[in-house]
């Protein structure tokens, strides 16, 4: 039955999920989506605790309101849209706090590193190089307004479609565009100097 | 043939989508699926991230909630004790016929007063508030309104206007009490008694008692004495 189970698609298991409350359904969406979420998450807001409580709460909220799902939708659609809007809600929630984390970035890179899987491939000094880079592109990214993050992330770092960020983020296919064309725009200039080199 | 307003260049980007995409992906905790599955069992939902349950926009409102209770409350009080406090000047006076107008009077009184046997309990009689004639009302000073009109004007003082008077005497018409004598009682100021004196105001002539003026008297001697021998 497990077997089969994890065959089964992404809006397969949710519709078993919902009609027969098969638990074992709900855990396969919950490890199948666990990573790419987090990652989304963490790559919006920039700070890996909170990225696992929001991702975490997405996860109750599929749990609480799965018949909220209708099954003309793509289920990554629904639940990348459930942790983008507690995402934004969390970075709204900040706004409001003042929150500055000056430390939180430098911590998580740290971690991040550990799990980069072909890390013992890589010569010291490139790894090193890696790192440096990967800290510029993350500050980069925060740097971006909001909206063009969210979007760039979705396409560039996810590597979503067009129309399935357009779903996710409630525009139309047209402001997608434009407004990843302007973030990518805006990440050029701030990291001129790495693609340069 | 419409224009693809935002088919724009992949490959302009090329270089930035590399970057983004050689970005370490971020994995979930080890642990993320126990707890996730703790959290459900115990039904710890509570803490479910929400924007709208971290603000709720009723406390907006707190606030202004408070001031508006704080001077309705101010308000409510001083208020009170205004009504309590009331400018009598801001009363309109009563009017004559409200206080001695119709009286509600026994039956039987009425009866034997007025002599109407007819009346009942419904019956309702009302009887006019005396008239007050006003030469009645002022009888009491009749007489003396008449004794001055008598006198007409400044000629019923009694006293001269040129002259000065000695008030005691005038006021309590005792002759035997010398008028140039200026140790009795008040005396007008302007003692010359010819027409030409002013009127400058009353003075009270006190009695002096006649040992503290030979007292003094010993002393301005005694102060003249030390003052020849200074001098010789």
């Amino acid at each position: 039955m497990k077997k089969k189970l994890k065959e089964l698609t992404d809006e397969e298991l949710i519709k078993e999920f919902q009609e027969n409350n098969t638990i074992e359904a709900y855990e396969i969406l919950v490890n199948r989506f666990k990573d790419p979420l987090t990652n989304y998450v963490y790559r919006f807001l920039g700070e890996k605790d909170i990225s696992t409580d929001i991702v975490q709460d997405t996860m109750i909220k599929f749990y609480l309101h799965k018949d909220s799902y209708k099954s003309f939708a793509k289920f990554s659609t629904w639940i990348y849209t459930i942790a983008g809007n507690l995402a934004r809600n969390e970075l709204k929630r900040r706004k409001r706090r003042v929150i500055l984390s000056l430390n939180s970035n430098d911590d998580d890179t740290e971690k991040r590193n550990f799990q980069i899987e072909d890390k013992a491939f890589v010569s010291p000094d490139r790894y090193t190089d890696g790192e440096i880079k990967s800290k510029i592109i993350e500050k980069a990214l925060q740097k971006l307004k909001p909206v063009y993050r969210e979007v760039v992330i979705l396409r560039d770092v996810q590597e979503l479609s067009y129309e399935e960020i357009a779903k996710i983020t409630n525009l139309s296919i047209g402001t997608v565009k434009s407004r990843i064309n302007r973030g990518r725009k805006h990440l050029q200039k701030l990291l001129k100097n790495i693609y340069s080199g | 043939m419409s224009k693809n307003r935002y088919n724009f260049n992949e490959n302009e980007f090329e270089q930035i989508k590399k970057l983004l995409k050689e970005l370490p992906k971020e994995k979930a905790a080890d642990n993320f699926e126990y707890n996730l599955m703790v959290k459900i069992n115990n039904g710890n939902f509570e803490k479910v991230r929400s924007g709208k349950d971290s603000f709720p926009l009723w406390k907006i409102f707190v606030p202004a909630a408070g001031i508006v209770t704080a001077v309705l409350l101010f308000f409510f009080l001083f208020n009170v004790t205004e009504e309590n406090s009331e400018n009598p000047f801001h009363i309109p006076p009563k009017l004559r016929t409200e206080i001695s107008g119709n009286l509600t009077v026994p039956l039987e009184a009425t009866k034997k007063v007025f002599g109407l046997n007819k009346i009942t309990n419904q019956d309702v009689v009302i009887i006019e508030s005396p008239k007050i004639d006003k030469k009645k009302a002022a009888l009491p000073n009749t007489k003396i309104q008449k004794r001055h009109s008598r006198h007409q004007g400044m000629a019923a003082l009694p006293f001269k206007l040129t002259n000065s008077t000695n008030l005691d005497v005038a006021v309590n018409s005792k002759k035997s009490m010398s008028r140039n004598n200026i140790n009795n009682r008040a005396t007008l100021a302007g003692m010359g008694n010819t027409s030409n004196s002013r009127f400058y105001g009353f003075y009270i002539g006190e009695e002096i008692d006649r040992k503290d003026v030979e007292a003094m008297k010993a002393r301005i001697d005694s102060i003249k004495r030390i003052i020849s021998l200074h001098k010789k």
